[in-house]
């Protein structure tokens, strides 16, 4: 990739509403081609972050670049930005295709060009076949298709999309997110999407952006945020872990033997000191399950109370010494082991994070 | 195991539209059935005819053997959760839990008793004089859900009770959904359009497409065997579709010609087929094998899903998704060329549909 152009800054943005502060010091960079994505919890201040950028709203402080040229109060229709907003209006009484070629004909781009882009992002979209139909004869999925490509068409630069997927059935949810990653790159926009869905996330951002009551915690690709959380909220966040407080107990090399109640294991030491109080992060799929023991010092017999059968992936409740434990598995292998059966756990050493000491912040209890 | 719902060839119009043809389905007593479909599929329809909110046109419904067409909604004795969460905003939630047992007249000492139960059971930790409002939406659901089950019927409804929230919360609550059910031993009927929902909750699955029931069975089943392409699309985790011609037919196998593979010596599930019919193959993303092969393609995107990677290959003009390890996601670029192939044994089979592939695999 060529030196990183910066489309979008922030620099020190806090945005409050009366006594809520929807946004605090914010600093942020979005990189010319790039898709990012914003995650967060209902209330996390992503939605207002999109609408600072689109200029919808004036921060009260700090600033907002766009392509080096400050913005920060320059009016919506000036910046060149597409924003697509979680309530979406569609024109009733223009049929499919002329809800898409409007915002083209406005822009004085002649009635066949109009057509031909706005059908390829109709196409894109899977509309093609309903170009003719008005707004109240399609689903309310192909309504927000719909809008979709109506703000696709006219995106020539950067385009913000605020929980672009969110009233879509599961299935169409699923697919439609690969094609937005896709148009986006074909079209070499640079993309904000903001959604509360992690794997959503995880699946096509180049990075993502964790929010949380209005200040960024982590910024990194979806590998880094699974993989090397910030902290135990975003661990949470980002999908399914167990979560576990113990003590570093020894030290053994570049390893920590941590103790968990009555259980041993063992990560990779880092800047772990001994004695010292952590938070562990194991991810289910980070935990071998085995019928027969191995006989390594870090492994703990468990009882399978729950198995769910995902497809792909298996998921086992496991009750380990008074802990339950979720982990997870390939199907294959783990198809002969059943609920009730006596199995062999081990987190795997070079995956799991260890944390030093956190009390759990409040907004975990409530997801 | 005793069969606790019975639905006999169910049918019901809103004026020109059949929302719900000819269904047919049993639920057995301490089973969940989940009813999957898109929006639209009639999915909906046939809850609220259980309920007793809507009346069928013609067919049976049966609760323990007794129709129950004629017994009104409030005597069914069945609990019901949506989506919109249904709880008394003026009321705390300690009234709200106890709405049911203090209206049914339960004496006091037992009431307390079973709304301890109730608490104990959903791991609720919760204020007992805190207002809906004040509470998540996950919490709130989950009250709702308290509040259903003080009603103390042994059947539950449940009609996309985890839409309404965050992907986080209802990836966690689906789990505790199941194991409260089936801790309290209830017989519940799961209406939603999540696959993964479905997997995680369910006994068994019933696939439901344009008012009618396609196909049923455990959620390994489905997965595995589908019998129709949209079973395959709809709970196949992105199933790759691709048209055959048979070839030949040898004892159990089949031999089948299916672009980009030359061909393909496949696994037969029964189908009665002979040289020259046309078939679907259904590949799922973990089948794929990528390194190996004579067919080549290229990859066009990489996506890191955290427990594992999903690969898209391009292959003159068939898309494939490959989901394996997450290393593949270190190892592979987009624009990368690789051989594809795929494990014969667990490619999946189907009946040619008369409306043809597209048609038969559409959600709308």
């Amino acid at each position: 990739m060529a030196a990183k152009r910066a489309a979008i800054e922030l620099i020190g943005v806090t945005k409050r509403f009366r006594t809520i502060t929807a946004l605090r010091n914010v600093t942020l960079t979005v990189f010319d081609g790039e898709y990012l994505v914003v995650l967060g919890p209902t209330g996390a201040g992503k939605s207002t972050l999109l609408k600072v950028i689109a200029g919808i709203h004036y921060p009260d402080r700090g600033k907002v670049l766009v392509y080096g040229r400050d913005m920060t109060r320059v009016p919506p229709e000036w910046r060149g930005i597409a924003y697509f907003p979680q309530n979406y209006a569609l024109f009733p009484h223009l049929t499919v295709l002329e809800n898409v070629t409007y915002g083209l004909r406005a822009r004085g781009i002649s009635e066949s060009d109009a057509r031909k882009r706005a059908l390829e992002v109709l196409r894109m979209v899977l509309l093609h076949e309903r170009t003719e139909s008005y707004p109240h004869e399609l689903s309310g999925g192909m309504q927000q298709r719909l809008a979709l490509a109506r703000a696709l068409v006219t995106a020539s630069g950067i385009l913000l999309l605020d929980e672009p997927l969110a009233a879509l059935d599961a299935i169409l949810r699923l697919e439609l997110r690969y094609e937005l990653r896709r148009i986006a790159k074909r079209l070499r926009l640079t993309v904000l999407h903001v959604t509360h869905d992690h794997e959503e996330a995880l699946s096509i951002a180049d990075r993502i952006v964790v929010l949380r009551r209005g200040e960024v915690v982590q910024v990194g690709t979806p590998q880094q945020i699974y993989e090397q959380p910030a902290d135990i909220l975003v661990s949470c966040l980002i999908g399914e872990v167990n979560v576990l407080d113990g003590i570093v107990h020894s030290v053994e090399n570049e390893y920590a033997i941590i103790t968990i109640d009555k259980l041993v294991l063992r990560a990779r030491r880092g800047k772990l000191k001994l004695h010292q109080p952590v938070t562990v992060v194991i991810r289910p799929e980070w935990v071998f399950v085995r019928k027969q023991r191995q006989g390594t010092p870090w492994e703990w017999e468990a009882r399978v109370e729950r198995i769910y059968f995902r497809g792909y992936m298996s998921v086992l409740d496991v009750s380990v010494g008074g802990l339950e434990l979720r982990v997870s598995a390939p199907s294959h292998m783990v198809s002969d082991i059943h609920e009730g059966d006596t199995v062999c756990v081990e987190a795997d050493a070079e995956r799991i994070v260890v944390l030093p000491y956190q009390a759990r912040p409040p907004e975990l209890f409530e997801l | 195991m005793t069969v606790k719902i019975q639905i006999v060839d169910v049918s019901k119009r809103f004026g020109p539209i059949v929302a719900v043809n000819r269904v047919s389905l049993e639920v057995l007593e301490g089973e969940i059935l989940t009813i999957i479909g898109p929006s639209g599929c009639g999915k909906s329809t046939l809850l609220k005819m259980i309920a007793g909110v809507l009346r069928p046109d013609s067919g049976d419904i049966r609760i323990d053997g007794r129709s129950v067409v004629d017994v009104p909604m409030e005597q069914r004795r069945i609990a019901f959760v949506f989506q919109n969460i249904l709880l008394f905003p003026h009321m705390t939630v300690g009234e709200n839990v106890r709405y049911s047992p203090v209206v049914r007249g339960v004496e006091k000492s037992r009431a307390e008793q079973l709304v301890a139960t109730i608490r104990d059971f959903l791991r609720l930790r919760v204020r007992e004089y805190a207002y809906p409002r004040e509470l998540s939406m996950g919490m709130q659901q989950k009250v709702a859900l308290a509040r259903a089950l003080a009603a103390e019927c042994p059947i539950m409804l449940l009609d996309e009770p985890l839409s309404a929230l965050d992907a986080i919360v209802r990836a966690r609550l689906r789990y505790e959904l199941r194991r409260i059910i089936k801790d309290l031993q209830l017989t519940a009927i799961y209406v939603t359009h999540d696959q993964a929902e479905a997997m995680t909750v369910a006994d068994r699955i019933a696939v439901m497409r344009k008012g009618q029931i396609i196909q049923v069975g455990t959620p390994e089943e489905l997965y595995n065997r589908p019998m129709h392409p949209f079973v395959a699309r709809f709970l196949g985790g992105e199933a790759n579709f691709i048209e055959g011609v048979v070839r030949e037919v040898v004892e159990d196998r089949l031999l089948v010609e299916a672009p980009p593979f030359s061909e393909l010596q496949v696994v037969n599930p029964g189908l009665e087929v002979k040289p020259g019919s046309k078939v679907i193959l259904a590949i799922k993303p973990e089948d794929l094998i990528l390194g190996r092969g004579v067919v080549e393609g290229e990859v066009s995107l990489t996506s890191y899903l955290g427990d594992s990677a999903r690969i898209e290959i391009e292959v003159n003009g068939f898309r494939f998704v490959y989901r394996g390890p997450t290393e593949m996601y270190t190892q592979l670029s987009e624009g990368d060329k690789i051989r594809i192939d795929v494990v014969r044994e667990r490619v999946m089979v189907m009946k040619y549909p008369e409306e043809g592939l597209l048609e038969a695999i559409s959600i709308e």
